[in-house]
């Protein structure tokens, strides 16, 4: 890292452009207010955490080919719910690439300091191929909410303050065929076998139509899937639909699976936007959630585990009030036990680089429903970015 | 016998007007042609700050774009920092925006070309130029008059019915002499005025003379209006059409 700002210094003062940096500095105050069971356990009814999130990307360019990216995030977390939740820092300290690279490197009482290195590579492009070796964050989802087919770094999308999202150790190879196609083989590296995968994508673009067509193995899993966006009428049409097949040998281990999400968004004239989205995930179930998997939702969120219902719903408006002022709301329902969340937000430019954002995270549903046992909690953002 | 004279006389008339008329026609597209073209280029590069200017606030852009013909363009935007290195690709009638942060490539619905372009006064439309000033309008010189201090043909734009375009019509003025666009007034289907466009800060740039300062100032809304300082521009770049890809979106900078 010291290398790197070295690096930029001397490139700076060299008046090129071989070097780039940028980021941002953050606190986000998140307010939780608990449920009567959590109540009894912790004698509280209410908790919260104060975060001060810095992030630094560096780009060093060694050539216009040849690329060096490092990503990094400190996040000071200090409040009641460090003291309260004991494994809410061991929890934020996880990092389950093949190299770990999220420390706390301070603790206290009620607080603790947590720097992770979220992307870390090596880009290179000769012509029409890139090689990209490292952290990194390939994206193979089209849809704006559920992804059955980011075979490598699925993300939550309740986990908003992320705006990054995870990355994946691995290697990736792309050529690029003519303007809109190209064909990407990837491998992401893992201690354990259920977190490596190997695939291919192929797009293309057909009337209109961005198409890919992915195939490889996740886990213990043979994958095969495809995903598109075009537009109906004017309104962009999105989908993904991903089969998961257990290898031989494997048949123990792993369950045969089909995720699918459908999506359909629209800008009308005067620039309301309004999207829907629909999950169907065969693994999940209608009936009654065992509570104990919601406290590992994130650890096991994959491509083949986007929900723990079987039908989901979303709904999302938002409009562009003036052009300092973002207001957004969106609405994600299981659709067999009811139960859901609703995500109102507002944001704020104070300055070019300031930023307030306010937004709420309510949930409701009976006790053995998906969403309706999570706390629902308040937060205040302000963001300088540079 | 009278009558006959009478006759002839209106028909000559007639024919002349009509031969005036034609030629009229004629002449307002090609002076819309002619300064459409000297504004954009066949390709072009250039760097601009856009000001969105309210009563109480003024938030700016930066942004660099390559264009060529009608069908290419790639806009790269410069600041602010938090959307910097967010990418526009138009090619032929499809668009896509590259999402460095989360390495995303987002295809952009047609409905899409109406959402603000960065939170601006513009929509993503006006940045990559959807409609065509030229091909999407009929063209008719109302009359003649002075702007800045510059003689110019007043002319109506009106779009054909089957356009996908949001304005009644497009009053413009062009220079006599110069060939560019001084001022263009937008009105809404009931021919009322909604948008007036000035361009100044007239500067030779490379090969040619044009303005490289636009502001726009909405009818009803006193106190706000957008500016574009055309800080580079460069025409006749040498772009390659596969400057206009998916993978160059995702390298340029």
């Amino acid at each position: 890292m010291i290398g790197i700002l070295i690096l930029c210094l001397t490139s700076v003062s060299a008046q090129d452009k071989k070097c780039q940096m940028s980021g941002y500095v953050k606190n986000m105050e998140g307010v939780f207010f608990l449920g009567s069971s959590m109540e009894e356990q912790l004698g509280t009814n209410m908790m919260d955490y104060n975060l001060t999130h810095q992030r630094l990307n560096f780009d060093y360019f060694f050539t216009s080919d040849l690329l060096f990216t490092v990503q990094m995030r400190n996040r000071f977390y200090v409040g009641g719910m460090v003291r309260d939740i004991p494994f809410f820092a061991d929890y934020t300290a996880y990092d389950n690439g093949k190299v770990d690279m999220s420390w706390n490197i301070a603790t206290g009482d009620n607080w603790f300091l947590n720097t992770n290195i979220d992307r870390l590579y090596i880009d290179y492009t000769y012509q029409s191929w890139n090689l990209t070796v490292g952290r990194q964050r390939i994206n193979w989802g089209i849809n704006f909410v559920w992804n059955p087919n980011d075979l490598f770094n699925t993300y939550n999308y309740l986990d908003f303050d992320y705006e990054e999202r995870p990355g994946a150790d691995a290697v990736k190879l792309t050529r690029y065929f003519g303007y809109t196609a190209s064909l990407e083989v990837a491998y992401k590296m893992a201690d354990e076998m259920i977190y490596r995968t190997f695939a291919a994508s192929y797009r293309f673009n057909l009337k209109g139509y961005d198409i890919q067509i992915i195939g490889g193995w996740k886990g213990y899993d043979l994958v095969l899937g495809t995903g598109w966006t075009g537009n109906i009428k004017g309104a962009g049409f999105r989908g993904e639909m991903s089969y998961f097949h257990p290898m031989t040998g494997y048949k123990d281990d792993s369950k045969e699976a089909l995720v699918t999400s459908l999506s359909l968004d629209y800008t009308f004239p005067k620039g309301l936007y309004l999207q829907t989205s629909f999950l169907f995930n065969s693994l999940g179930t209608t009936g009654d959630i065992d509570q104990e998997n919601l406290l590992y939702v994130d650890a096991n969120l994959s491509a083949k585990n986007l929900s723990l219902g079987k039908y989901e719903g979303f709904v999302q408006a938002s409009y562009q009030l003036s052009p300092i002022t973002y207001i957004s709301g969106s609405v994600i329902t299981n659709l067999s036990d009811g139960s859901g969340y609703c995500g109102p937000s507002v944001t704020f430019s104070i300055l070019d680089n300031l930023d307030l954002m306010t937004m709420g995270q309510v949930f409701w549903g009976k006790s053995l429903s998906e969403y309706g046992n999570q706390p629902n909690s308040a937060y205040i953002r302000l963001k300088y970015s540079f | 016998m009278c009558m006959q004279r009478n006759i002839k006389a209106v028909l000559l008339f007639l024919i002349i007007a009509i031969g005036c008329m034609k030629a009229s026609a004629q002449d307002a597209k090609a002076i819309v042609k002619k300064s459409y073209d000297l504004m954009r280029g066949t390709s072009s590069y250039s760097e601009a700050t856009m000001a969105i200017i309210r009563p109480k606030y003024t938030r700016t852009l930066q942004f660099k774009s390559w264009s060529k013909g009608t069908d290419y363009s790639l806009v790269y935007v410069m600041s602010p920092a938090k959307d910097k290195g967010q990418v526009s690709l138009k090619r032929d009638n499809e668009m896509w925006n590259w999402m460095p942060s989360i390495r995303r490539m987002i295809k952009i619905p047609p409905s899409m070309m109406n959402q603000s372009w960065m939170g601006s006064d513009l929509t993503n439309d006006d940045i990559v130029k959807e409609s065509s000033i030229v091909d999407d309008y009929d063209h008719k010189i109302i009359g003649e008059e002075s702007v800045g201090g510059e003689d110019c043909w007043e002319i109506e734009l009106v779009p054909h019915e089957d356009a996908a375009v949001v304005w009644g019509k497009i009053v413009s003025m062009i220079s006599k002499k110069n060939g560019y666009t001084l001022q263009n007034k937008y009105y809404d289907e009931d021919e009322e005025l909604v948008n007036s466009e000035s361009m100044s800060k007239v500067k030779k740039v490379g090969d040619r003379t044009i303005p490289t300062f636009y502001e726009v100032i909405p009818a009803d809304k006193p106190g706000q209006k957008t500016t574009m300082s055309m800080d580079v521009i460069r025409f006749g770049e040498k772009l390659n059409d596969n400057f206009f890809s998916i993978q160059n979106a995702k390298r340029v900078r």
